[in-house]
This record gives C-alpha cells, sequence and structure tokens, in this order.
C-alpha cells in the first residue's frame, strides 16, 4: 500500500510545477520516435507469428464438417483484435520499452542527474516522466493497430500456404459478423496498457537507489509489476466492457 | 550570504544532522569538511533543497528557503548552481548542450545567439572551448568536472555548491579544479559551498571552514585559525594529513 501511494503521489508531481507546453513538446516527439522505431521490429515479428500460429491450430482442431472453414478467419480476427494484438504488444513492450524506461530513469537517479534538474529549478518527475507516458499514449495505439493488422496478415498467409483454407474463404471469414466496436476496445486496452507500462515503469526507475545492481533491479521489476498489471487490467476491461 | 539554524535531519532511526547552524559568506569559498559519513554532503543537499530537513531554517540573502512553497523554492532554486560529485552531465547531450541546458528550460526569452554567446564564455572561462561537441562519454573526470562547474555558472548563480569536487581526480587536475572555484567565486563575487575531505583544497580554497563531525559543526571559522584550534576531533582530522603534520613540525 505503501509503495501504491507513493506511485499515486508521484503520477500528481507531473501534473504540478510543470515547464512550458513547449519545453514538452520536443521530448514527446523524441520519445515517440525512440519508442515507435525501436519496437516495430519486434512487434511485427510478434503479431505476424502469432496470427499465423492461431490460424494454424485453430484450422487443426476444426474436423467438423458442419463448420465452414471461413470460421477460421473470423477467429483469427477476433482473437488477434480482443485479445492477442494488444495483449501480446503490451507484454512485448513491457518487456523493451519498460524496461529502457526504468534502466534510464535509475541511471539518472544514480548519476544524480535527476538531482541536477532538481537543484536547477525543474520539475523532475515531470520533466523527465510526462513526456515519456505522453509518447506512449500515441504511439501504442499505433503499435497495436499495426499489430492487428500483421496478425491477421499472417494468419491469411499461414491459412493459405498450409492449404488448410482458400484466401477467398479466410477473407470473407474476416469480414463476416464483423463488430466495429472490436477495434475500439482493442485500442482502449491499447491506451490503458500504454498509461501502465509507462507508469510503472517510470516508477521504479526514478525511486532507484544504490549503484548498477539496483539499476538491472529496477529493470526487472518494472517489467514483473508491468505485465501484472497489464493481466489485471486485461481482465476488467474484458469484464468492464464486455461482460 | 546563506545562513541556517539548527538543522535537524533523520533518516530511519540514524539523525544524520544533529541541530546543525553556520553562516556561509559571500565572496568566499565556504568549505565543509570532515571525514566520511559526518553528514557533510547530506548538510549540502538539504541545502539545495533536494532533502527537506525535519527541523531547522535555511535563509538565502535572507529570503526562507526550506519549508516555503514551490514557486519560492523554486525562485530561489534558480539563483544556485551545483557541482556535482560525478559532474552529473546529462549523457544523451554533448557537452555544449549540457551547459545550454539550463538556459533553455529557464530563460526561454533569451535569443538562441545569447545562449550560444553566454556559453561560450562559460565553456572558455573553464578552459573546454573545443570540447563543446563531444559527449559526456568521451571526455575525462576532469573535464565533466569542468563542463559541470560551467553549467553552474551559465544561469550567472549567486550561490555555487560543490559535492566533493575533487573525488576521484590526480593531485594536478584537482589543484586546477581548486583555482578555478577560487577563481570564480572572487570573479562573480558569490558565495560558494564546497564539501571536502581532501587537506590540499583545504589549504588552498578555503577561507571560512566548518569541521562537522558525527552530524554536528563542531568547529567554524578561517582557516589561518584552523591549525590552532583545540577541538579534539579536528586536531585528529588535521594531523591525519601528512602535510599538516610536515607544517607543524
Amino acid at each position: 500500500m505503501k509503495e501504491l501511494g507513493k506511485y499515486l503521489l508521484l503520477m500528481g508531481k507531473l501534473l504540478v510545477n510543470r515547464e512550458k507546453f513547449s519545453t514538452y513538446a520536443r521530448l514527446i516527439i523524441d520519445e515517440a520516435i525512440v519508442i515507435g522505431t525501436d519496437s516495430l521490429l519486434i512487434v511485427g515479428i510478434v503479431s505476424t507469428f502469432i496470427g499465423a500460429v492461431t490460424a494454424v491450430q485453430t484450422a487443426h482442431n476444426l474436423y467438423s464438417p458442419i463448420i465452414p472453414l471461413e470460421t477460421i478467419g473470423s477467429i483469427v480476427r477476433d482473437m488477434t483484435l480482443l485479445e492477442l494484438a494488444p495483449t501480446f504488444t503490451g507484454v512485448v513492450l513491457a518487456g523493451k520499452i519498460g524496461s529502457n524506461i526504468a534502466g534510464h530513469l535509475g541511471s539518472m537517479r544514480i548519476t544524480e542527474q535527476i538531482d541536477a534538474l532538481e537543484v536547477m529549478g525543474i520539475n523532475s518527475a515531470s520533466y523527465l516522466i510526462l513526456p515519456k507516458i505522453v509518447a506512449s499514449l500515441i504511439v501504442f495505439p499505433m503499435l497495436v493497430t499495426l499489430s492487428a493488422f500483421l496478425g491477421i496478415f499472417g494468419g491469411f498467409v499461414a491459412g493459405v500456404l498450409t492449404h488448410s483454407l482458400t484466401a477467398e474463404q479466410y477473407i470473407s471469414g474476416i469480414r463476416d459478423n464483423f463488430h466495429g466496436f472490436d477495434i475500439f476496445f482493442a485500442l482502449i486496452k491499447a491506451f490503458v496498457f500504454a498509461f501502465l507500462i509507462s507508469s510503472i515503469s517510470a516508477f521504479r526507475g526514478y525511486y532507484t537507489r544504490g549503484g548498477a545492481l539496483e539499476i538491472g533491479k529496477a529493470s526487472t521489476m518494472a517489467v514483473t509489476h508491468s505485465c501484472i498489471a497489464i493481466l489485471i487490467a486485461d481482465y476488467l476491461l474484458a469484464q468492464l466492457i464486455l461482460g | 550570504m546563506i545562513e541556517f539554524s539548527h538543522l535537524n535531519k533523520t533518516f530511519g532511526d540514524k539523525q544524520v544532522l544533529k541541530d546543525v547552524s553556520g553562516v556561509f559568506e559571500r565572496g568566499k569559498t565556504n568549505l565543509i569538511i570532515g571525514t566520511s559519513g559526518t553528514g557533510k554532503s547530506v548538510l549540502l543537499k538539504c541545502l539545495v533543497g533536494i532533502f527537506e530537513p525535519d527541523t531547522g531554517e535555511i535563509l538565502y540573502d535572507q529570503r526562507k528557503f526550506n519549508g516555503e512553497s514551490n514557486d519560492r523554492k523554486q525562485e530561489i532554486r534558480r539563483d544556485i548552481g551545483m557541482l556535482f560529485q560525478g559532474g552529473a552531465l546529462f549523457d544523451s547531450k554533448t557537452v555544449e548542450e549540457n551547459v545550454m541546458f539550463p538556459l533553455t528550460i529557464l530563460a526561454p526569452t533569451m535569443s538562441k545567439s545569447e545562449r550560444l554567446d553566454r556559453v561560450d564564455y562559460c565553456l572558455k572561462r573553464v578552459g573546454l572551448e573545443k570540447a563543446k561537441k563531444l559527449m559526456p562519454s568521451e571526455i575525462s573526470g576532469g573535464m565533466a568536472k569542468r563542463v559541470g562547474i560551467a553549467r553552474a555558472i551559465v544561469m550567472q548563480s549567486k550561490y555555487l555548491f560543490c559535492d566533493e569536487p575533487n573525488s576521484g581526480l590526480d593531485p594536478l587536475t584537482s589543484h586546477v579544479i581548486d583555482e578555478l572555484i577560487k577563481d570564480i567565486t572572487h570573479e562573480y563575487n558569490i558565495t560558494t559551498v564546497v564539501v571536502t575531505h581532501d587537506m590540499n583544497s583545504v589549504l588552498e580554497i578555503g577561507e571560512n571552514i566548518m569541521y562537522m563531525f558525527e552530524g554536528e559543526n563542531v568547529w567554524q571559522g578561517a582557516k589561518e585559525n584552523i591549525l590552532q584550534t583545540t577541538v579534539k576531533p579536528l586536531q585528529d582530522f588535521l594531523f591525519a594529513n601528512k602535510l599538516i603534520r610536515d607544517m607543524e613540525r
């Protein structure tokens, strides 16, 4: 509970005594570029293969002649949009971006760079953390959208190449009974996960104490806590919005 | 001038500062000396606002600092420059960007050419005008300290704090840093506070010296009087240094 209180106080500190907006604009763009470009490859690879595996395994389990093969496309689409794209992207980014944020802030803390900002009269929490959170809120939904597209595309390639179904059947399947709300739901998840990953990792890094060993510990804790938070939020969102 | 009275600071169940009072004068290099773990750096961090003292009062030229609103504190903090033990340079910025950083954030109305001129002047003052495009990872420890000094004076600070400026430096580089701190103090008539346990620095730049022992200010006075001290812990501290022993002989 003490840690939760400290985390909430830090979040509150982000919004008081901020510098001018123009100061943050450049930082947000820089962070967004780093988070986006650094994550494109891993998100692309993971999403494509997850979609492909979902298609192949769904086809393997569909032996009933009364279930049309188009169902494979529908299942890949729904699983990708509702769960795989936001959650897998979240977990992958918790590992990649979360550890990066915690490591960066931890190292700044240990080398007194954060103290230097404070002595200059700059709100270090706001200056360092706010741009990371805002950049994550901008970039994560884009990455989740890309992940959903690549996941469905991966399912298409795998399904057609393994002759589980034809291209027409797959496309018909992904168009059949489509709910636009599923995309909206995936984007809500992306926003929530973006905030959780960036803020939890920043919290872990910002309060690092000690030396190089503690930076490693902070990074590990950032990833672990972010993943747990993602899974809890995933369940709560499903229950609240779809339940 | 910086005045502080009855400062106490506790971490957990360990009281690090015990009713510490003192005055740091303008235009002088004020030294806080003492053995490791006596609370020198904690006192310095209380003075600059990194730590909030549990009790006591800190005044910057009669302006109250601790316990004040954030806006009031920020106003005073913008007059403070600090050199950290490791330099605390931002590792993603070049030397020039590091020195320019306070101006970029705290003086947004200043034109870019004015900022560049000010940065060039400060880098020249610390003898690093040719290193401005280098990254912190490409410069030596001594150079990093000099960049730290340039960054600390770029806002034309009234108060300069230095936390163990000689740590990890060879004697020659230490001497260069000491001379720079002394010259800048006199040139700009600022209040400089240096935390050190290096006796060479004490003898070279110390003008007003405060000796801390187990969290207390046990002696404060001019360098000329330090060797006549009758305070036992200070005598032990001084005579542990060969240079002082030789001087005494």
